[in-house]
This record gives structure tokens, C-alpha cells and sequence, in this order.
């Protein structure tokens, strides 16, 4: 049987020969990758190559459905987006599309798939004001009414707390650069904007470039995400590597605009990363570039042991001993490199003690 | 082999242990639970219930208790789906009932292979009829009733409608009666088993029928559908049978699906190609054997 | 100088090809939207908008002839306020949208 705890990566990486699983692997490759929003995916690829009938037929079942549900939000997504434009056509800035709305509107591998909770877009910090009102007036409305959070965010973080439409129930999150001002990598939003690029035909909105889409997932990755979702977005990691790395110069390209957005550090985990787990053709003049990101030898050792764990999907079958502990310890300095240290205090303090969420 | 051919003690030993693999129609459960209530409430109501010889199942659950002080104290249970606890923990009691809640939650929200209708579902000479209903529209008692009168029962909560074909997919299993309609049933068949009450629950006072044998037999025969008919039980109303348009009831039974929006056009053209060739009725009753009346004297709708 | 107050004349169009799916019983046709996902329940008068719109974008006097003369009636002033009615609905609804031409 082939590892247990990695049958979904195993499943990414060779999924012409999921033809040939048994019935026991299937089953736990069905329950890991849907706990990890990768079923649909995984149908993804079987249909691709043309061998869903090849499928067993109660497996068969599971992966159309997560495929419904997948094809589902990418309409939803596209109608939200038509939304969000019609908004904020008379803000008069072009808005930037981030993560999975970006990779849907690009027509991107990494959008196939994919589960989307929300919408994430850029503007200008000094926009946003004019951002929030155009979007309520099209129905979109707060959703954090405690004071102790919408403080939390609009001083301190790189976004407006999100907002809910009315009707739709879908959400929007604004952001105004891609980490928070208080963290310790702060590229510049300026910089992030003057490179992005218009969607096809559409003169409101645009993506950011190639080298920086693939910085932004992986910097929301390795330093400010909670990983909840790890594997997904290392899968996105890889869809976009795979398909951008085919352009001329990309490595290079990728590599320089890393140290000049100071996110050597993030590029260095995902190469790591999605080469040791995913199989993505890193080349090894590259790898070698981005060693310029690379943390003391006993740091990375620490990381490996905390990310391989919390990069699985989040499933009983692919948790071992450490594995809870790793996810806090991940948790934990993901707040610690969006804050100094005192405010980190006082935020973990305020969580546990005077606003507890449910579960 | 079947539910029934294991003593109390091996389906015990079986939910505590390695769990126990229950076919119900198309769909195997992995059930795992040390609950004694959840262990005899299968062993009675699911006797005649095919064990799967399986190494794949559709859905794994568990109930078991929180592991919080609640596991002592005013004890209450858990349902458990995959390591996930998608509800909120019940009072210990209901826990039979949260396993049946909880085993529908998991098909509606996931079987999208289907489009799935909150519905009662009945066939009768190759036809089945469709009951879409709001709770208190004395859908279960009316399918209660039908399937101890020559129905037979594909499902009390889910209609299950195949992609390829349009047909109706059974799911038969033990249909939840509310409140005062547990004492109808028992009045109307008294050969019929219904398990032990559950007082206080969210619906009320809820208890389960066995579903006759012969619908557990032939839980693989699936159905066309044939009429959609919209029960509405109200004290000393007239028996009567109305025909209803097909444009609304298509926005009625879309009102009435759990995943209609999920499957966008393919769902719009199943649940028209449905309503197409089904004759749509509105039926007000209040009296159980007029009821079974009427149904007995249905027509196969006219190609 | 001259200077002549200009109002754009304002179309209504159907955005986006082929996204309606239509099922017709008697004098009731369901319409689902594969732009919106949404599902909607049409009159006959409706269905002549948004047939004609799916032809081509057309000012509301243009609607109102053509749909009057679907139904062979005079395009009169309650059947242009009615026409006006629906035509606000569904932009309501986002099956429709006002374009200057």
C-alpha cells in the first residue's frame, strides 16, 4: 500500500495510475482529499486523461459530486466578479483579483478544480474608503460588528474586514498590500500594482504578473496563512509554477523579483516544498538561486519537520504523534510574523479570553 | 448476510470495534458507535438490512459521546462524519434519531451525483410518486400509511433522482414520525414496528417505523417517476386530489431540492424533463384511508 | 458658441451569449440563467423580451411594437407601462441591463 498518510499527494503527482488503486486506498484518498478541497481536483485530472470510466463506480459517484460542487463556485465566482466590477466601475481604479478569483478569471490550471470561499481583491490603500462605500451601496455589508476585530483590522492588517452581500451571501476581502503592515516582510503594494497585468479584454480589471502571483501564494502560504487549507494551496503552487515556468526566463525572472520584493524566504519554502512533495520540475539552476532565501540549517530542519506534517491533508489517517503540535506551533508564528511581539500577546489573550469562536 | 443473522452482542462488539459496513440501497454507511440506544435502534429497524462485504464505504460516522464534561454530565452525543462533528451535540437519548438525521445530512450533502429532492418517494407498478413537503405537511404519516398499503418505500425524506435516466433511485429506510401521527400509525398498522419514543426533541416527540421487507428486498429497483403530488394534511379538510401547472411546480419542487442551484442546467433540465412527464397535483386530506383511496386510484401519467 | 444638452439614448441588452435555457408548458415558461445561476418563472410577455432582446438590444419603444405585435394588441400606453414594469424587473433580477447605445 502505498504511504498512507500521503496518498492525495500521491494521487497529484501520478494520477494516471489511480486506475490501479485498490478499493481501500480509494476509500481513504476519498476522505483525505475531500478533508483537504482536493477531490474535485483529483476528478480533475482523472477526467482529463480520460479515465473516469476506468473509475470504480461508487468512487465514480464521489468524484462527480465534488465536481458539481466545483463547477458550481466557478460560476458563482464569475457572477461575483461581474458584480464586483459593476461596483466599482465608478471608483475608477482598476481593481487587482487575487488567489483563486485571479486564477479562475486567467483561465488558470490551478482554478480547476478548486473550492473558493471567497473573493480577494487589491486596490489602493488610500482608495479603500471610496472601495468600502461603493461596495455597501451595492449591498455588500460588514460582517465583524465586534469593535475589539474591526479595530484589529483596519489598523493593523492589510485588508478591511470582510464584507457580506446581502443577498448573495458570498464574501469580498479587500486588501490594500498582501501582508500586514506590522509584519516583518512588507513588499511594496506599489510595486506589486505596477507590474500586474490586465485580464484579457478587460480594461477594470487585472491580475498580478506571473512571478508575483506565485510569490503571493506562496508568501500567504509559508508566512500568514494558518494551513488549513496547506496542501490546496501548495497544489495551486505547483499549477502555477508548472504553468508559467514554460515562458522564457522565467527562473531568473522569478528569482530576482523575489529578493527585490524581499520574499526570498517564502520562494525558498515553496520551491522546497512543492519539489519535495509535489514533484514539481524545479530546475536545479534555480534551486540553487533561491538558496539566497534559505534559513540556518537548524531552522529548516525545524520547519521540514513542522510543514511536511501540516502541508497533509487535515485527517486522522495523515496525522501522526506531532502532528497537532505542529499545526499550533505553525499557528503561532503565523501571528508572530504579522506582529510585533506585544501585540501578538495581547491579540492571543483577547481570542482566548474575551471573544471565543465556535469551533 | 444480514443485520439480523448477528446476536445483540456481535453488532454491539462490531459498532464498538472495527464498526459496522450497512448497505441501504445504493450506499454503504461505516458506522461506528459504543451508544447502547444507537446499537439496538439498527438491530431492530435494520434487521433486515444487507451488511456490505466491502472495503469502501460511502460514508464513515460515529456517535459518541463529547469529550467534554457533557460526557458525565447531563450527557449528551455527538454525530460524527469523517472526524468532523458538522452539528451542534444532542442530549444521550437522541441519539438514535441524530444517527438517522445525521446519516440524511450526509446524503443530501454530498450525493450530488443525484439531484436530491426533500421528498417522500413511493412506487406502485413500476411508477413512483414524488411527495415534496415542508415539515408539518403530514408527508412521513401519509408515506407512513402508503407503504403498509401496497407502496413501496424509496425513501421517506430523499428523493434521489439519477442523472442518465430520470429515475428514481431508492434509499429505503426508516421512516421518522412526529408526534401525534406515531399513535396514528400505530392505530392504522399494528403490525407495523415502531421503535421507542424520543421525547423533546427539535421536531417534538419523534419515533421510527420499520420499513416493510419486502422495500428493503428490492432496494436496487429503481423507479420512473410518474406523478409529483404535494400533500397537505389539514383536520376535517375535504379528500381532494387538484391539478396543479407544471411551470410552478417546477419552481415549487426546485424550492424543495437540496442541491437544484448546485447542478445549474444539468439540474434545471432533470427537473424538467421530470415535470414533463409527471402529472402534478396539489392533495388536501384529513382523513388516512380516503387518502390511501385516492392514491390507489392514480393513473400512470399519459406519454 | 452653441451648446446642445445631449442625452445618450439608453438600450437594453442581454449580456453575455447564450446563457438562457427555456421550458415551455401551456402559458408558463421556466428560464434558467447560467450567468446568475438563478431560476425564474416567465409570462408570455417575458418570454417576447427577452426572445427579441436575445436577437438584438433594443430601446423600450422598440421592444413595446415588437412585443405588441407578438401578441397582436396595440402598443399603447398600458401596454408600454406594463412592458416598462418587466423590463425594471428584470433588471432587478440581472437577465437584462441598460446600455447607452
Amino acid at each position: 500500500m502505498k504511504p498512507r498518510r500521503d496518498l492525495v499527494a500521491c494521487a497529484l503527482r501520478d494520477p494516471e495510475a489511480l486506475v490501479s488503486w485498490t478499493l481501500v486506498e480509494w476509500d481513504l484518498l476519498v476522505r483525505q482529499a475531500r478533508h483537504a478541497q482536493l477531490l474535485a481536483r483529483v476528478c480533475w485530472l482523472v477526467q482529463e486523461r480520460g479515465l473516469l470510466p476506468q473509475v470504480p463506480d461508487q468512487l465514480r459517484a464521489h468524484l462527480e459530486a465534488a465536481r458539481v460542487v466545483s463547477d458550481k463556485q466557478d460560476r458563482a465566482i464569475r457572477w461575483e466578479v461581474n458584480r464586483i466590477r459593476h461596483a466599482l466601475q465608478r471608483v475608477g481604479i482598476p481593481v487587482i483579483l487575487l488567489k483563486g478569483a485571479a486564477y479562475v478569471m486567467a483561465e488558470l490550471p490551478s482554478a480547476r478544480g478548486r473550492l473558493f470561499a471567497d473573493v480577494d481583491i487589491l486596490v489602493p490603500k488610500e482608495k479603500l474608503p471610496e472601495v468600502e462605500a461603493a461596495l455597501m451601496l451595492h449591498g455588500w455589508a460588514a460582517t465583524l460588528h465586534d469593535a475589539y476585530d474591526q479595530r484589529y483590522y483596519r489598523t493593523w492588517m492589510h485588508e478591511l474586514p470582510p464584507m457580506t452581500h446581502v443577498k448573495r451571501q458570498t464574501t469580498i476581502d479587500v486588501h490594500h498590500a498582501i501582508l500586514p503592515e506590522t509584519a516583518r516582510l512588507r513588499p511594496d503594494p506599489r510595486k506589486l500594482r505596477a507590474a500586474a497585468q490586465h485580464l484579457a479584454g478587460d480594461s477594470d480589471l487585472q491580475v498580478l504578473s506571473a512571478a508575483d502571483m506565485i510569490l503571493h501564494s506562496a508568501t500567504h502560504l509559508f508566512h500568514d496563512g494558518e494551513l488549513e487549507h496547506g496542501l490546496r494551496d501548495l497544489a495551486d503552487l505547483d499549477g502555477l509554477l508548472r504553468h508559467f515556468s514554460t515562458a522564457a526566463g522565467f527562473w531568473p525572472h522569478l528569482a530576482s523579483r523575489a529578493q527585490e520584493l524581499n520574499l526570498a524566504r517564502p520562494l525558498y519554502y515553496a520551491l522546497r516544498y512543492t519539489r519535495h512533495i509535489l514533484h514539481t520540475p524545479v530546475p536545479r539552476s534555480a534551486l540553487e538561486v533561491s538558496r539566497a532565501g534559505r534559513p540556518f540549517r537548524v531552522i529548516e530542519f525545524f520547519m521540514d519537520a513542522l510543514f511536511l506534517r501540516a502541508l497533509r491533508p487535515d485527517h486522522a489517517s495523515c496525522a501522526d504523534f506531532f502532528t497537532p503540535a505542529a499545526r499550533r506551533l505553525l499557528y503561532v508564528r503565523s501571528h508572530w510574523l504579522r506582529m510585533p511581539p506585544l501585540l501578538l500577546v495581547r491579540h492571543l489573550l483577547h481570542k482566548a479570553l474575551v471573544s471565543p469562536k465556535d469551533g | 448476510m444480514k443485520v439480523a443473522d448477528l446476536t445483540a452482542t456481535q453488532l454491539g462488539g462490531r459498532l464498538k470495534g472495527p464498526g459496522l459496513h450497512l448497505r441501504t440501497g445504493m450506499l454503504v454507511a461505516h458506522i461506528q458507535t459504543s451508544i447502547p440506544s444507537v446499537a439496538e435502534g439498527i438491530g431492530l429497524l435494520y434487521a433486515d438490512y444487507p451488511l456490505a462485504d466491502t472495503e469502501f464505504a460511502d460514508f464513515h460516522i460515529s456517535l459518541e459521546p463529547p469529550r467534554t464534561l457533557r460526557r458525565w454530565i447531563h450527557p449528551q452525543v455527538l454525530f460524527v462524519f469523517d472526524g468532523r462533528a458538522p452539528f451542534k451535540p444532542l442530549p444521550l437519548d437522541q441519539a438514535f434519531p441524530m444517527f438517522e438525521w445525521g446519516l440524511n445530512w450526509c446524503v443530501s450533502s454530498h450525493s450530488h451525483q443525484y439531484l436530491i429532492i426533500h421528498a417522500a418517494v413511493m412506487e406502485k407498478d413500476g411508477f413512483a410518486v414524488i411527495m415534496p413537503a415542508p415539515p408539518g405537511s403530514g408527508k412521513s404519516t401519509l408515506c407512513a400509511a402508503l407503504v403498509n398499503r401496497g407502496w413501496r418505500l424509496l425513501s421517506d425524506e430523499l428523493a434521489l433522482i439519477r442523472k442518465d435516466d430520470g429515475q428514481a433511485v431508492p434509499l429505503p429506510r426508516p421512516v421518522s414520525l412526529k408526534n401525534a401521527s406515531i399513535e396514528v400509525i400505530r392505530g392504522f398498522e399494528p403490525t407495523a414496528f415502531i421503535n421507542r419514543e424520543c421525547r423533546d426533541t427539535i421536531k417534538g416527540t419523534v419515533a421510527h417505523m420499520k420499513p416493510p421487507r419486502d422495500s428493503v428486498a428490492r432496494a436496487r429497483e429503481t423507479a420512473k417517476p410518474g406523478w409529483v403530488i404535494f400533500p397537505r394534511y389539514q383536520k376535517d379538510a375535504a379528500t381532494v386530489l387538484q391539478a396543479r401547472q407544471k411551470g410552478g411546480t417546477l419552481m415549487a419542487v426546485a424550492d424543495n431540492a437540496f442541491n437544484y442551484s448546485l447542478l445549474g442546467a444539468v439540474g434545471f433540465h432533470m427537473l424538467a424533463d421530470m415535470i414533463d412527464t409527471c402529472d402534478c397535483y396539489d392533495f388536501a386530506y384529513s382523513n388516512l384511508d380516503q387518502a390511501i383511496e385516492v392514491f390507489a386510484a392514480l393513473q400512470p401519467p399519459v406519454p | 458658441m452653441l451648446f446642445t444638452a445631449h442625452t445618450p439614448i439608453l438600450v437594453w441588452e442581454i449580456e453575455g451569449k447564450a446563457r438562457f435555457l427555456l421550458r415551455h408548458w401551456a402559458d408558463e415558461c421556466a428560464v434558467y440563467d447560467n450567468v446568475t445561476g438563478d431560476t425564474h418563472l416567465l409570462e408570455p410577455v417575458g418570454v417576447e423580451v427577452l426572445l427579441a432582446l436575445q436577437q438584438a438590444p433594443a430601446s423600450a419603444d422598440l421592444l413595446c411594437k415588437r412585443v405588441a405585435s407578438r401578441f397582436e394588441t396595440e402598443p399603447n400606453a398600458e401596454f408600454s407601462s406594463m412592458l416598462e414594469a418587466v423590463l425594471i424587473d428584470f433588471e432587478r433580477l440581472a437577465l437584462i441591463r441598460r446600455t447607452p447605445q
